[in-house]
């Protein structure tokens, strides 16, 4: 344990909620060892400003904002490539008209899994952490933690319209990031 | 909309929010009564919904590095050491153990 009661404190509450906040951090930053970085950085932050923790709030909320907030300043600090790539949206039902080119629309076939199961396993990780910072992390706050609108709005601290949005183009985007992905190695359909 | 019935348009357009549970309950209600009619959009939605929850199948939560609680706890302990050791009005009690000062 630690030594003072306010880290004893702060390590109880952290502990339950960390591998929750290592998923999260690692699909942000696309490698594990900026994913350890990154919650290392905001558990520091966090620390620092515990004394703004009400103790009835849901802790992890209010951890996974610190997460949040750090990873986009580091981003912006970086700022290594424009995020401006691959922001024309992608057309409305692209995998299931994709799904229906592959011929994965017969009786008794699940599309869906069908057209999943053509996927490699770190292409869905890989296709995520290509969206631009801002549809990423609603994206991954709403796949992997399977937060509502709502629930997101606080970590990201924006209106719920906003995550209405970025949620419904991110999907867009995600689907067409998953098809060139999977068309560049490769693994479905030709032009 | 025509007598509560949504078009195909209108109910595609209301898709994310469906699958997300985000619809007021009348709405959805709404959802569902055109899904129940129309085989193409019915069939539309079970696509994007199984392709949702599959993504959420693939990224399965990898395992936190089994130090990195103990990481943290050394980086917090030395924050600690250093707020105090610079003078905070009210230093944690016992971050310094004894006979294990800042040699
Ligand atoms: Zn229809």
């Amino acid at each position: 344990m630690p030594d003072s009661p306010r880290a004893a404190q702060f390590e109880t509450l952290l502990a339950p909620i960390l591998g929750s906040a290592y998923g999260v951090a690692l699909r942000l930053t696309g490698n594990r060892d900026d994913a350890q970085d990154l919650v290392q950085d905001a558990a520091l932050r966090a620390f620092a400003a515990f004394e703004t923790f009400e103790p009835q709030t849901h802790f992890k909320a209010w951890f996974l904002r610190v997460l949040v907030n750090c990873h986009l300043n580091r981003a912006r600090s970086a700022s290594r490539r424009p995020q401006t790539v691959a922001l024309d949206d992608g057309e409305d039902a692209l995998l299931f008209e994709a799904a229906r080119r592959e011929g994965l629309m017969a009786r008794g076939v699940d599309p869906a899994d069908a057209l999943l199961a053509r996927f490699d396993a770190d292409l869905v990780a890989v296709a995520l952490s290509d969206l631009p910072n801002d549809f990423r992390v609603v994206a991954t706050l709403f796949l992997l933690e399977e937060m509502s609108y709502e629930e997101i709005a606080l970590i990201v601290e924006c209106p719920v319209g906003t995550v209405r949005s970025r949620l419904h183009r991110g999907r867009k985007l995600l689907q067409k990031a998953l098809w060139e992905l999977a068309r560049e190695r490769g693994l479905v359909g030709k032009p | 909309m025509l007598l509560g019935i949504l078009s195909c348009k209108e109910t595609i357009e209301r898709l994310d929010d469906y699958l997300d549970r985000e619809l007021s309950p009348q709405e959805a209600k709404l959802v569902v009564r055109h899904l129940k009619i129309c085989h193409q959009c019915a069939k539309r939605f079970a696509f994007e919904r199984e392709l949702v929850e599959g993504l959420r199948r693939r990224l399965h939560r990898i395992e936190a590095p089994a130090d990195l609680l103990e990481k943290i706890r050394t980086s917090l302990e030395a924050a600690e050491m250093d707020a105090a050791s610079h003078g905070n009005s009210n230093p944690p009690r016992g971050v310094l153990k004894d006979n294990q000062g800042s040699l």
